[in-house]
């Protein structure tokens, strides 16, 4: 569940400025080739609410969802430090947490202290399992061969299309981008790969005209995500970039900048490799 | 017993490309067009039976039994294992083909409609929960693993609910679907009241999952007993009764 855009018919301490206080977690996420380790502590300023999960009346949540594996599971916790072991073979791909504090039982005129004035003098009923305080959601990715998530590869491919000249075209609707090249821009692109200096060529012409396309049209639709893989490990890629992850996904001036990030500076390896290439040029073929 | 074999992903993406384009010729061929070079195998699972599957109906009785043959011939399968593209494409195409091609050929002949017809039933393009439940052959494991109870007496019967109406795969596609506590609760829920979902038993079902969604926007459901579920479901036994659902 996520409740971070939506109005609940009670105050929660986390959502905009409902109440005084903080809720935060830290998490460390290890994924391993037999479990995944998620170790968590946190911190709750609050009185009412800590005194809520001291007596008992409220709870610590990790909800953890994994859409492609029908996974969804609530770990309920007290300690300031804690960690949960899930084994893999329940994971694929994209894992989705959030943290919650929740009702244990029923609580008559439910009045937290920090309140927002625009409440009044209001008190709320509040039941079992419901939302009281809001931590934060994050997801992260369960690749067995964690060494193919850092490949290009496990979420792009180049084909050979079925036209014989022309241009490039771009497949979005599966779980790879795939691009296909005319018949003949593909048995190019194959006679050239193994010369060196080349492939970083393919970069700046085929790969990034590609990937940006991949990133718009993934943040300006909003549909691809949760739905297709190749989305889920870009933004994934992105949310743990330390120079992409504050960046705005919706200004469409950072998309250029994601992609470029993403690919490692295409065009700077381009020039160097034209630079590469012209030094092993004779003069006579300079002029 | 030998490895099971899957598509390779690139053979899964140039099949997936031509249906798209309208070619369908090949799902009326008998045989599959791959050659080897477009299979893998994945030796950790080993499945030693054939599996004959009746071909009446894909929902109601026969569906559940198919889901029950079905299950236990691959029950080694985890879950990981068991959202593989790649395995239940091999599956429609190849070993379950007859079964696919006597159930799920496209009747219109709207180009659009009969690739999008193909797409949904013997693939799962692109690997997400709702392509798990319309992949025919994957929708009867996952439909009996999400709903076997070991704990009731007929550990089967939510799995008999579940293949009762086609519409309960396309509401346990969503978060609330892969909350276990939930699917289980809100299943015995109608089974419980048999009287009130007699009739219109479709609309009511719709409006008690879209009375649940709302409830599920500001109460975490996951962290409810079935119990507690029930009693949820219970409040709007009135507005059932009423048709309120309709």
């Amino acid at each position: 569940m996520k409740i971070s855009k939506i109005s609940l018919p009670h105050p929660v301490l986390g959502l905009r400025d409902d109440i005084e206080g903080v809720f935060s977690i830290e998490s460390h996420i290890v994924v391993g080739s037999e479990n995944v380790e998620i170790s968590i502590g946190y911190t709750l300023k609050n009185d009412t609410l800590s005194g809520l999960v001291d007596e008992n009346k409220a709870i610590l949540v990790m909800d953890t969802n994994c859409a492609n594996t029908f996974y969804r599971n609530a770990f309920k916790f007290k300690n300031k430090k804690k960690t949960f072991v899930i084994p893999v073979e329940y994971l694929r791909d994209k894992v989705e947490v959030s943290f919650f504090i929740i009702a244990e039982t029923t609580i008559e005129n439910y009045r937290p202290l920090g309140i927002n004035l625009d409440y009044g003098e209001k008190s709320f009923f509040v039941s079992s399992g419901d939302v009281l305080a809001y931590g934060g959601s994050g997801s992260f990715i369960v690749e067995k061969n964690w060494k193919r998530l850092k490949k290009l590869s496990s979420f792009m491919v180049i084909e050979k299309g079925d036209w014989k000249h022309g241009p490039a075209k771009y497949d979005l609707s599966g779980d790879r981008i795939i691009i296909r090249l005319s018949d003949e821009d593909y048995e190019r692109t194959k006679d050239y790969q193994n010369i060196p200096n080349i492939p970083n060529l393919f970069h700046s012409g085929i790969i990034y005209p590609a990937l940006l396309y991949a990133i718009s049209t993934m943040f300006s639709e909003k549909t691809f995500q949760g739905v297709n893989k190749w989305a889920d490990y870009l933004e994934e890629t992105i949310d743990n970039d330390l120079e992409l992850k504050d960046l705005d996904k919706e200004d469409s001036e950072n998309w250029p900048i994601m992609a470029q990030r993403i690919l490692d500076n295409p065009l700077n390896r381009t020039l160097s490799s034209i630079g590469l290439i012209i030094e092993n040029m004779s003069e006579e073929e300079l002029t | 017993m030998s490895g099971q074999n899957l598509f390779k992903t690139k053979y899964i993406e140039k099949l997936a490309y031509k249906v798209v384009n309208g070619d369908l010729s090949s799902y009326y061929e008998k045989k599959s067009d791959h050659t080897k070079d477009d299979l893998l195998v994945n030796e950790n699972i080993q499945i030693d039976e054939k599996v004959n599957l009746k071909t009446m109906e894909i929902f109601g009785d026969t569906g559940f039994e198919n889901s029950r043959i079905f299950f236990e011939a691959y029950k080694s399968l985890t879950p990981e294992q068991a959202s593989d593209p790649r395995l239940w494409t091999y599956l429609t195409h190849v070993t379950f083909r007859k079964y696919m091609q006597k159930k799920r050929l496209p009747k219109t002949k709207e180009k659009k409609q009969a690739a999008q017809f193909i797409l949904q039933h013997w693939f799962v393009y692109p690997l997400n929960a709702k392509n798990l439940l319309r992949n025919d052959i994957s929708l009867l494991w996952w439909g009996l693993y999400i709903t076997y109870d070991p704990d009731k007496s007929n550990p089967y019967e939510l799995t008999k609910e579940l293949f009762s109406m086609q519409d309960y795969t396309r509401h346990f596609q969503g978060s609330l679907g892969r909350n276990r506590i939930f699917v289980h609760a809100f299943l015995e829920f109608v089974i419980e009241n048999k009287d009130i979902f007699s009739k219109f038993k479709e609309d009511k079902v719709r409006f008690l999952m879209r009375k649940s969604n709302q409830v599920g926007g500001y109460r975490n459901l996951s962290c409810l007993s079935k119990q507690e579920v029930k009693q949820t479901l219970s409040n709007y036994k009135e507005d059932l009764k009423k048709n309120k659902g309709r």
